[in-house]
């Protein structure tokens, strides 16, 4: 075989999984898309889910699944969103590069690798029973800010590390202190890196499931009216009803719930591919 | 104007001796250039003057920057207020990512306006629009930017980023400017621009500048100061410094059989 | 100079100001130091209740996990077996397809394919495991029924298979950003003797992004291990002791989220878990930082 066909034959095995790639995603957003478009209706979004003629919570709806994801989602935002964008600002700022700060971010880096499931048995042992917040909205939306927290921060940090040294030092030089500094220049021009970073881990919060199935979500939980009321969330609901013994009914709820699930996931992560581009095109330093 | 007194002045980067004893006093009203070769401590020596050494970590200062009778490096003196009273103009033009106007308006926003009776006020819209005026008007920049102050400084040329960064630096109403190598980014005919603005800055300022191009020692500085390995070998005069260098060193740097 | 005579008043309020600021910003940081160590402190302090009463030998070399009932048995093999089984086979795959879908991307797509193909790795990375899981469960599981006939529905090929699908994504951004970050004059040079595209490729760039590309597989195989939802929906979650890929598993993390609701608070059962979720932490961190320290490497020798 000569160098030439050689190559040939090596880009098309390349190509041949790069095509690979896209046709699994296909066939699986295809899957979910064609099992579930059916099951959409204005009950579903409306109602409860509801037990069947059984006792199977198969009937009814996924309303507060979707709320209580909306929850979750909520919490993640309050704890993990402030406390990972200023905690990285501060290791990036005001840190600056020595053997401590890389330590800490190679923590932060390492706790980003740490199973869900992980966090989860900590969020039961710490939250639930030690610190006694039963299984509960909050044990479970606490627990997920957990699994967010570095996320947020490795997304800051980028961001904020896109800004050049220049930048830093014309600020400094002109005697603006290093808040003024963070505050004019560093975070907006990291605004839409932030936020990017932001969306997509909230999207990934939308989506877990292993550290919210041991703190604080229930079968028959409706939509919770305080923090220490359990909870319902698509992702659970979806395993749930993989889970049920009823299977023809429980199956096309599976699928439409899912549907949803991967709705919302998508959409943010458009909005963030876009914000992406978008601000690359606005700071080309 | 301000005269800058340097005695005895030590830094280190961690292990690295980077300034060794440096010993100068630089005049107001005229322009001293610093040269020397690559690592010579050139730009450490302009940065110690406003202290952005400081953000170095590991860097360590000895010895006193006198200006105006006031040792910077003085336990009570508070770094933000020097630096707000020293203007620096850096090696690569680094406007901010905002519009001309916000960039010459920032400095005077976050500091204030300070009035005959050196009390200080929130600058007003009036005061900001005459302070951008008139800084850009000194840096030979109003003409080309009075119509687009509301565009985005990025838009500009690189020779004309680096005069906004002079504006900038001069609406802080410094009494001394630092110059770090401000052309070395820039084409011959934006540097011509920016030397024939030095020269028509340092009647009303203290004018410091790096460079590693001697001519352009030789075009503007009234005084040189050359640095080797973290010495300073020679000062005095341009003239005298280029003509009849009193130091092997210092002339065989000149001579250009070194560096 | 006016600026060195500002009222003393201004100073200290900034003074204040700035280091009320600076505070803030350190408590934020502390935030994931201290979440870490709680973590840890957590998982090693809920443990030593069983640590202390059990052989360790036992545990980690026991073939029976029946922590529950008259006569528990706390032999976590089975689990790490499952683990490893469902691991090895999803990097078999993934490895490979990973690797040459990074490779097209990166090197020979043109920008537009490029912009397909990036945006349809996100979307793949962003999928929630569940939704993984459940495609296992429902459809992926029907056609390995077809195929090989396995006794069980759910099996470990299933959850195999489809963690070698979660991997990808990340194999790819891990693996293509090292390819990027090979200087290109060393592409150019490599071009520029006569050598094909192809050539460069298996001579010059991939031994160059080597430690970058070694990286990506130590993580995305702590990925594959630390991955819960789509193994419990997967692999069938039977405890025996097999080697057998088409035999139901129960992989570490399956058997935390089945059985921690089942544990009594404070009896050896929980503990028990605790000392799992102690193992799955100190692999997937052991990983973590093997591939930290080979990527920090790298970086090193190209900065």
């Amino acid at each position: 075989m000569n160098r030439r066909s050689k190559e040939a034959l090596f880009f098309n095995i390349f190509r041949g999984c790069a095509l690979f790639v896209v046709i699994v995603l296909v066939v699986i957003l295809g899957y979910i898309l064609i099992n579930g478009v059916g099951k959409l209706s204005i009950d579903l979004f409306t109602q409860n889910p509801a037990p069947n003629s059984h006792g199977a919570m198969v009937a009814g709806g996924i309303l507060s699944p979707i709320v209580g994801t909306l929850m979750l989602m909520a919490i993640v935002l309050i704890i993990a969103v402030p406390a990972g964008v200023f905690g990285a600002v501060f290791l990036v700022e005001y840190g600056g590069n020595n053997r401590i700060s890389r330590a800490w971010w190679m923590i932060v880096n390492n706790l980003a690798g740490v199973p869900s499931i992980v966090w989860g048995l900590v969020g039961v042992g710490l939250l639930v029973y030690y610190l006694n917040f039963g299984l509960s909205l909050l044990a479970a939306g606490v627990t997920l800010s957990f699994v967010i927290l570095p996320l947020i921060m490795v997304a800051t940090k980028e961001a904020i590390e896109a800004i050049p040294p220049s930048i830093r030092e014309a600020s400094v030089a002109l005697g603006a202190t290093k808040w003024q500094t963070v505050r004019h220049h560093i975070l907006p021009y990291s605004a839409s890196g932030i936020l990017t970073g932001i969306i997509l881990s909230l999207s990934r919060a939308a989506g877990e499931t292993a550290p919210i199935l041991l703190t604080g979500v229930a079968v028959n939980a409706a939509i919770p009216s305080s923090l220490s009321d359990s909870v319902q969330a698509l992702p659970y609901y979806i395993y749930l009803m993989t889970q049920t013994s009823d299977r023809s009914a429980a199956i096309p709820m599976a699928y439409a719930a899912a549907l949803v699930l991967i709705g919302v996931i998508v959409l943010l992560n458009l909005g963030a591919i876009i914000l992406r581009n978008r601000y690359r095109q606005k700071y080309r330093w | 104007m301000s005269d800058i007194a340097v005695q005895d002045l030590n830094v280190w980067f961690d292990k690295n001796h980077a300034l060794k004893n440096v010993n100068i006093t630089v005049g107001g009203n005229q322009i001293t250039a610093i040269i020397g070769p690559s690592g010579c401590g050139k730009s450490t020596f302009i940065r110690c003057i406003n202290r952005m050494n400081d953000l170095i970590a590991g860097c360590k200062v000895e010895g006193k920057v006198i200006v105006d009778g006031k040792d910077i490096y003085d336990k009570d003196v508070d770094v933000v207020d020097i630096r707000k009273s020293i203007g620096m103009v850096f090696q690569k033009p680094n406007p901010f990512p905002k519009s001309i106007f916000e960039n010459i308006a920032y400095a005077p926003r976050i500091h204030g306006v300070t009035d005959e009776d050196g009390n200080v006020h929130k600058a007003s819209k009036q005061e900001l629009a005459e302070l951008v005026e008139w800084s850009l008007k000194r840096a030979a920049l109003w003409d080309e930017v009075k119509d687009r102050l509301d565009k985005s400084a990025y838009n500009l040329s690189g020779g004309q980023q680096q005069r906004l960064c002079i504006a900038r630096a001069l609406a802080i109403k410094p009494e001394i400017i630092l110059f770090d190598e401000p052309c070395s980014a820039l084409d011959p005919i934006a540097t011509a621009k920016i030397e024939d603005l030095l020269i028509d800055l340092k009647n009303d300022y203290t004018v410091l500048i790096v460079t590693h191009n001697m001519q352009q020692a030789g075009r503007v500085a009234d005084k040189t100061a050359y640095f080797y390995l973290g010495d300073l070998i020679e000062y005095g005069e341009t003239k005298q410094i280029f003509e009849n260098p009193k130091q092997e060193l210092t002339e065989q740097y000149i001579t250009g059989r070194m560096g | 100079m006016v600026a060195l005579k500002s009222k003393k008043n201004n100073r200290y309020m900034r003074k204040i100001f700035e280091g009320g600021m600076t505070g803030l910003l350190l408590a934020c940081a502390l935030v994931s130091v201290l979440v870490l160590l709680m973590v840890f402190m957590f998982l090693l302090g809920n443990s030593l209740p069983f640590l202390q009463n059990n052989d360790i030998w036992q545990f980690l070399t026991g073939t029976h996990w029946l922590p529950f009932g008259d006569f528990p048995s706390y032999g976590i093999l089975p689990l790490f077996v499952g683990t490893l089984m469902v691991t090895l086979v999803a990097s078999l795959i993934a490895i490979p397809v990973g690797l040459g879908a990074t490779i097209y991307l990166s090197e020979i797509a043109s920008p537009q394919v490029r912009n397909v193909l990036k945006p349809v790795i996100e979307i793949l990375a962003g999928i929630p495991s569940v939704i993984y899981g459940l495609f296992a469960a429902l459809v992926l599981s029907d056609w390995i029924m077809v195929i090989f006939e396995p006794n069980t529905r759910l099996n470990a090929l299933n959850g195999a298979l489809i963690l070698a699908v979660m991997m990808i994504p990340i194999m790819v951004s891990v693996a293509e950003e090292a390819l990027n970050s090979v200087p290109r004059n060393l592409r150019e040079a490599s071009l520029a003797l006569g050598a094909t595209r192809w050539e460069t490729l298996k001579m010059t760039i991939v031994p160059a992004a080597l430690p970058g590309i070694v990286a990506a597989i130590i993580l995305s195989m702590g990925r594959a291990v630390g991955e819960t939802m789509a193994v419990i929906m997967a692999t069938g979650n039977s405890t025996q002791f097999t080697f057998n890929i088409l035999a139901s598993m129960r992989p570490l993390t399956a058997a935390l989220a089945i059985d921690v609701p089942e544990a009594t608070v404070g009896s050896m059962a929980y503990y028990s878990l605790f000392a799992v979720g102690l193992v799955l932490f100190i692999i997937t961190f052991a990983l973590n930082l093997v591939a930290e320290y080979v990527l920090a490497r790298f970086k090193e020798a190209y900065h």
